[in-house]
């Protein structure tokens, strides 16, 4: 069953005992009684399969209001995993962002068993694209927009790349998009879906993009890695691609991986493999349209 | 040591210690040297290596600072 096909009261009574929602690989048991979080699930995540409450779950998160007296000036939520709370209390209309923060923090905190690159990754005609990228880079907006012009989203956030096979697993959820980025993919497409911003965070105004059907459908499909991409958007810039070196590729994966280090030997090889089997590029752009051509021409 | 080679750079990953550091052409080759024969005299790795005294010496220290070798 998928969450959308849930009725409203069922869904609610299902996030106050806990509805495991299914990710990719990943089985969260989410508890809230939050509206934004509940809005903001029922709007970005309706594809995606829900569970019966029973068996395993990797992870058990909650995002509830904080404790204490500013409960009742400034409310607060918390991010609950287990019993901890691992981030400081957030204000309370960042419920649904704190949600999804969480939610990454649980991934690349525990999913040892994938080596984990901080990187979005899509795919087209068979080949997968990653796109690592320094903050203010221009990765999310290229990703929206290419997850809307019909390719593949696997991860806006966290590329994992399977330590058996070397493929990349998806995950499909939600693009963050954050200050300017949100406009602009609003204006690339009417009927893009956005969950509700989230103003004056450490990340400034943030909101999210509902992933696409077809990617949620095919999440369990892994894909092949062909390039590494690493953009980077500059007012006026001419579109281009170059080569960027593969050796400094490769220490750009491991330094901004989660868990390089954690995974030793191992981490080494994944990622020099990776790199073997991909063309790496810098990708330098200022207009969508054009960024969107080029990345049509290195799939074809 | 693990070690891959893409056009004239390498990256090497130490074991022990679990550090991955990316390494010029040249740096790279002489590690390929040592690893081969560590017991080489530093003209037998010059000769090899294609490097005079002092470029010699400028790797080996680099390399010593990564904690690759020992030097000195």
């Amino acid at each position: 069953m998928k969450l959308g096909e849930l009725t409203e009261a069922e869904f609610a009574r299902r996030m106050t005992q806990g509805l495991t929602l299914v990710t990719g690989p990943f089985r969260f048991r989410l508890q809230s009684r939050r509206p934004g979080v509940l809005r903001g699930l029922r709007t970005l995540y309706d594809q995606f399969p829900v569970e019966a409450d029973s068996g395993f779950r990797d992870f058990h998160a909650r995002v509830d209001l904080a404790a204490g007296m500013r409960r009742w000036l400034k409310p607060q939520v918390d991010f609950w995993y287990d019993t901890a709370t691992p981030f400081k209390p957030l204000p309370a209309n960042h419920d649904f962002a704190l949600l999804e923060w969480g939610m990454n923090w649980c991934i690349a905190s525990h999913a040892h068993h994938y080596l984990q690159l901080h990187a979005a990754v899509l795919e087209r005609n068979g080949q997968a694209v990653i796109l690592p990228g320094d903050p203010g880079a221009g990765k999310s907006t290229l990703t929206a927009a290419l997850a809307l012009s019909g390719w593949r989203l696997l991860s806006d956030e966290l590329t994992l790349i399977d330590r058996d096979d070397g493929l990349i697993v998806g995950l499909a959820r939600p693009i963050s998009l954050k200050n300017q980025s949100i406009a602009i993919i609003q204006s690339f497409d009417a009927g893009a879906v956005m969950g509700e911003a989230a103003h004056d965070t450490h990340k400034g105004t943030v909101a999210h993009l509902r992933p696409p059907v077809d990617s949620v459908a095919r999440v369990d499909e892994k894909a092949r890695a062909a390039h590494i991409v690493f953009p980077r958007w500059r007012a006026g810039a001419q579109t281009r691609l170059s080569r960027h070196s593969k050796a400094d590729a490769f220490m750009h994966a491991a330094n901004h991986a989660f868990n390089y280090s954690l995974l030793g030997r191992r981490g080494f090889e994944l990622n020099a493999e990776l790199i073997e089997s991909c063309a790496c590029w810098d990708f330098e752009y200022s207009q969508l349209d054009e960024a969107l051509r080029a990345f049509e021409e290195l799939v074809r | 040591m693990a070690w891959r080679r893409w056009d004239d750079e390498f990256v090497f990953h130490h074991r022990l210690s679990n550090d991955t550091h990316q390494l010029s052409g040249a740096a790279g080759e002489l590690m390929l040297c040592l690893l081969e024969n560590d017991e080489l005299a530093e003209a037998d790795l010059a000769t090899r290596c294609e490097l005079s005294g002092e470029e010699l010496a400028a790797i080996l220290h680099a390399l010593a600072q990564l904690d690759f070798v020992t030097w000195r």
